[in-house]
């Protein structure tokens, strides 16, 4: 393992205090040396100069100088005695006289005396001594005669002064010793000063020494420490689960652990030295990878280094590839920088991942295939239900007594609810989409209530259940909403309500709160009641509460769902109140405004609007009527229309001009409407780029998409309702709309009265013509497809001109067409000749 | 030996007239074969040095007047050997050659404040070393070897 360590920052930081601290500690250590070491050098001087004073002889022999004053004053005393005695040697007693003088001059005059002659009484004796010196000079100097004769004279004075030389001599002699006393002293403490500082010194080397000692154990300590912390690491390392890699700057393996073996497949062996990057690179991601190494050499900029977790791709030996999550760090270590990273093997999470994604997916595709199948299962209800209906309708005009009127009614008013009830769960897709909304017309709210109440008290008193409506406040007669749908919440609650009742009571209460367009709507039942647990619940979709309500009463499941959609689609709320046993209380509140005319129309029903810009559309329709109709519809939004009879030459057409919008039927004879559609998309002509709207009789919600993929931009289907196509209008080509809100599809609005009865004798004329073919081509024996053609094509007639029992047969016919069996084909063709006797064709 | 330096003395003694009409001699250089005698003008012919300095024996700066005792060593011709300086109260004390050949010092002084020195004033010549100029010439040795009241010089070989 390479030595790193945890925090490179403030190791550095550590590091640098530490070796700061070493050279002040070096720098004052050198400093107290040289200055011991200048102080001895000193102290030595010292001590030198003072032995160089023993050295020096500043006495001369000064003893010895003292002594010979005795001696040559002995020798001239001498010299005198003998020529006492025998009278010659004057000579001798004047070279003695010469000598000593000379000698007395010295000890009067040299400075090594100066101390024995302050003496005062040496003073004094050597005061006599030089006047027996200067009284002798003349007798001396005096001629031979006068020396001899002189001779006693001097004797005398030499033995007056006798005493005197020897106490001079015996005081140079205590001067002089405590002179050298005083200097043996003067060296003895220059060197036991010299002496005290070498002790100091050594006792600073000493210390030194020892501090020395105490960095040399402490670095012992410190080393098997970081020995200690080595080897955990390496174990931490080694027993690591995830790889573990250890990099130089240039990429090259310098560590590698046993999962990294496990993981990739290279020995430790093979790894160390190798370049990571051929190692476990995969090839399509190693250009990347080294240019991030260069890059970061280059520039020092780490995008990797320290961003945490990453997720990427590696390769084993084997050369497969896997997924990764590692991280990478940066560290210090005595080779330079080194990059760390730990990485996982992630290959299971990552499966089991993309098993729980495609899990989710088969879920939601599952339960669109359901909601697809809900759909379509409703739709293929209605054909049967509009049978019904419309012999219940032929059933009506014959002659019937008023018995019979009255259960033909009752059985009118079920089917048209069950046909509400089948086409609102049709719209739980569009419910759900969001594309729904409210279709607000003006409706006697009593009379609504009555009427439901009416159609179920059959059912109420076949369980024994007495059914009363109550109505509470202010209640307008005549109010704006939706009546269908609330029709629909009404008779989903009180179909609830009879089912999970059995003799007993189910009241419907209606009440306005007071000053505000909100009413509550309540429908009280004593039935078995609801758990509080399953308030929630029960509003959710095909929820049904338990196995013993089965049993009792049959239901999909989807009437609470339905009817709580319906109520927030209205804008209101819904809840329960219920109690096991005493019964349910299922609540709703709805805006209802009250009507301001009773039978007014919706009063947006302005046609062109003045300033609306003129915009050009193509309209592309093989059917005339229904060409005819959206023309008339265009031409009164200040469009200026251009038609096209089938795909082909709407393509054609296109091609020729640019127009700011495109209708466009889907089903037609020689191209349809998404072909036509892709190749005005994908050519080059003036409208590649124009909003094109999709014209059919029906769709699902999967054929809504296919168009779009396509190339359409919106749908619009048939019958062609007045303000969708104005939204349309002003959506696509961007023009400010209209503010019409209500959906109206009434034909007489748009074309006026004449004009529609006008248009609707003439659809009557082609739907008839349209009959006898198909009665025709059913006479032949039936190609299915050429009666699902014939039968669009009149569907889209029907539709335009409102005919929705009609448009709705034909529908089913044209899908039954391709699909179905001859019998009911024959069937539906014969509905369609019913209605359209109703409507008076011939 | 005692017959030549008996005949040297006897040669010495006739020539002595001579001698003295040259003036009497200072300082008597003998041994090692020769012997030669200088009297006043004789050294004052060889060199003429000045020092001035203090001394352990006199009070007061002193200025001496002499001959390089080199000087002197090289008129006689002593090249090698240990002079004997001699004074007059026979007090002696030896000098290697070796230590003053070539040397500006010591020298041989003949004159101290510009007068002649009796043997009173510690005369007639004395060896000075300039003790003041070096820590060295105030040594023991150093002291020893000035010689004052000088007259005669040894050489020993």
């Amino acid at each position: 393992m390479t030595d790193l360590k945890s925090n490179p920052d403030t190791a550095g930081l550590d590091r640098l205090g530490k070796y700061r601290r070493l050279v002040a500690g070096l720098v004052a250590f050198l400093g107290v040396v040289a200055a011991s070491l200048v102080a001895i050098w000193l102290l030595s001087e010292d001590a030198r100069r003072e032995i160089d004073k023993l050295a020096v002889a500043n006495a001369d022999s000064t003893q010895w100088s003292l002594a010979q004053f005795e001696v040559e004053f002995l020798l001239y005393h001498n010299a005198l005695l003998n020529a006492r005695q025998d009278g010659a040697g004057l000579a001798d007693v004047r070279r003695r006289f010469d000598i000593f003088y000379s000698r007395a001059q010295i000890v009067k005059n040299s400075a090594n005396f100066r101390d024995v002659v302050a003496i005062p009484e040496i003073g004094a004796a050597m005061g006599r001594v030089n006047g027996l010196l200067d009284a002798a000079v003349p007798v001396i100097d005096g001629g031979d005669e006068a020396l001899r004769s002189g001779i006693e004279g001097l004797i005398d004075r030499v033995l007056a002064v006798q005493p005197d030389i020897r106490a001079i001599s015996l005081a140079g002699v205590d001067v002089f010793a405590g002179r050298s006393e005083a200097q043996r002293e003067n060296v003895a403490r220059a060197l036991v000063d010299l002496g005290k500082l070498a002790f100091a010194l050594l006792l600073g080397l000493l210390a030194v020494v020892a501090v020395l000692m105490f960095v040399s154990g402490a670095a012992r300590r410190r080393n098997a420490e970081l020995g200690l912390t080595q080897s955990r690491l390496q174990a931490i390392v080694s027993t690591s689960i995830d790889a573990v890699l250890v990099i130089d700057r240039k990429a090259r393996v310098l560590d590698y652990n046993g999962a990294a073996e496990r993981i990739f497949g290279y020995s430790r062996q093979e790894a160390l030295g190798a370049d990571m990057s051929a190692l476990i690179i995969p090839d399509h991601l190693r250009a990347a990878h080294d240019a991030g190494m260069k890059r970061y050499r280059e520039t020092g900029q780490k995008k990797v280094t320290g961003a945490g977790l990453l997720q990427l791709e590696a390769r084993r030996k084997d050369g497969s590839t896997f997924p990764v999550e590692f991280s990478i760090n940066s560290a210090d270590s005595p080779e330079g920088e080194v990059f760390v990273s730990y990485l996982r093997d992630i290959s299971e999470r990552v499966a089991s991942e993309t098993e729980l994604v495609e899990a989710r997916d088969r879920a939601v595709a599952g339960e669109k295939a359901k909601a697809d199948l809900l759909a379509v299962m409703s739709h293929e209800m209605r054909t049967p239900l509009n049978g019904v209906l419309g012999t219940l309708q032929l059933l009506a005009d014959t002659d019937l007594d008023p018995r019979q009127r009255a259960f033909v009614d009752v059985m009118n008013t079920s089917g048209q609810t069950l046909l509400d009830h089948v086409n609102n769960v049709l719209d739980i897709s569009r419910l759900d989409a969001g594309k729904a909304r409210p279709n607000t017309r003006t409706f006697a709210l009593p009379a609504l209530v009555n009427n439901i109440a009416d159609s179920l008290r059959g059912q109420a008193d076949l369980r024994g259940n007495a059914l009363t409506v109550t109505l509470h406040g202010a209640i307008a007669d005549k109010v704006m909403g939706d009546e269908p749908r609330l029709r629909q919440i009404l008779f989903n609650l009180l179909g609830n309500a009879i089912k999970f009742t059995e003799h007993g009571t189910i009241t419907i209460e209606v009440e306005r709160e007071p000053g505000s367009d909100t009413y509550e709507f309540r429908v009280i039942d004593t039935g078995v009641g609801i758990e509080e647990a399953d308030f929630e619940r029960i509003f959710e979709d095909f929820v049904t509460l338990d196995a013993s309500y089965r049993r009792a009463v049959e239901g999909t499941g989807l009437g609470l769902g339905i009817t709580r959609r319906l109520v927030h689609l209205l804008g209101g709320e819904i809840g329960v109140e219920s109690e096991i046993g005493d019964g349910s209380v299922f609540w709703f509140r709805l805006p209802l405004p009250a009507a301001q005319q009773a039978a007014t129309v919706a009063p947006q029903k302005q046609d062109a609007q003045p300033d609306a810009p003129r915009r050009s559309v193509l309209v592309v329709e093989d059917n005339e009527i229904n060409r005819m109709v959206v023309r008339e519809m265009l031409l009164r939004q200040n469009c200026e229309v251009t038609e096209a009879r089938d795909g082909q030459e709407g393509v054609e057409t296109a091609g020729l001009r640019p127009f700011d919008l495109i209708l466009m039927d889907i089903s037609m004879p020689k191209m349809d409407g998404t072909a036509a559609s892709q190749m005005i998309r994908s050519g080059t002509g003036p409208n590649r780029e124009t909003p094109i709207v999709a014209l059919t009789a029906h769709a699902l919600p999967d054929d809504i998409a296919r168009f779009r993929e396509t190339g359409m931009d919106d749908v619009l289907t048939k019958p062609l309702s007045r303000d969708r196509l104005v939204t349309v209008l002003s959506d696509l080509c961007d023009a400010p709309r209209p503010g019409a809100e209500a959906e109206e599809d009434d034909l007489e609005a748009i074309l006026g009265a004449e004009q529609t009865v006008i248009v609707r004798q003439q659809a009557l004329a082609e739907l008839s013509a349209g009959l006898a073919r198909l009665e025709a081509l059913q006479a032949q024996g039936g190609a299915g497809e050429a009666i699902g053609q014939l039968a669009h094509k009149m569907a889209g007639t029907a539709a335009v001109v409102g005919f929705a029992a009609i448009h709705a047969e034909l529908a089913a016919l044209e899908t039954l067409g391709s699909t179905g069996t001859v019998p009911k084909i024959g069937a539906a063709i014969g509905r369609v000749r019913g209605l359209l006797s109703e409507k008076g064709a011939s | 030996m005692s017959r030549i330096l008996g005949l040297v003395i006897v040669c010495a003694t006739a020539w002595l007239p001579a001698i003295l009409m040259a003036g009497e001699p200072l300082l008597t250089v003998s041994g090692s074969g020769l012997s030669k005698e200088y009297d006043r003008a004789a050294l004052m012919e060889m060199g003429k040095v000045e020092i001035t300095t203090t001394t352990t024996w006199t009070d007061g700066q002193q200025t001496f007047t002499g001959v390089p005792l080199s000087a002197i060593l090289a008129d006689a011709g002593v090249t090698a050997g240990t002079i004997k300086a001699t004074a007059i109260n026979d007090y002696a004390v030896a000098i290697p050659v070796a230590e003053v050949l070539g040397q500006d010092w010591p020298i041989v002084a003949y004159e101290l404040n510009g007068e002649e020195m009796s043997v009173r004033e510690k005369g007639p010549l004395w060896i000075v070393y300039p003790y003041d100029s070096d820590p060295a010439y105030r040594s023991e040795i150093v002291y020893s070897r000035s010689v004052w009241q000088l007259d005669r010089l040894e050489i020993e070989p």
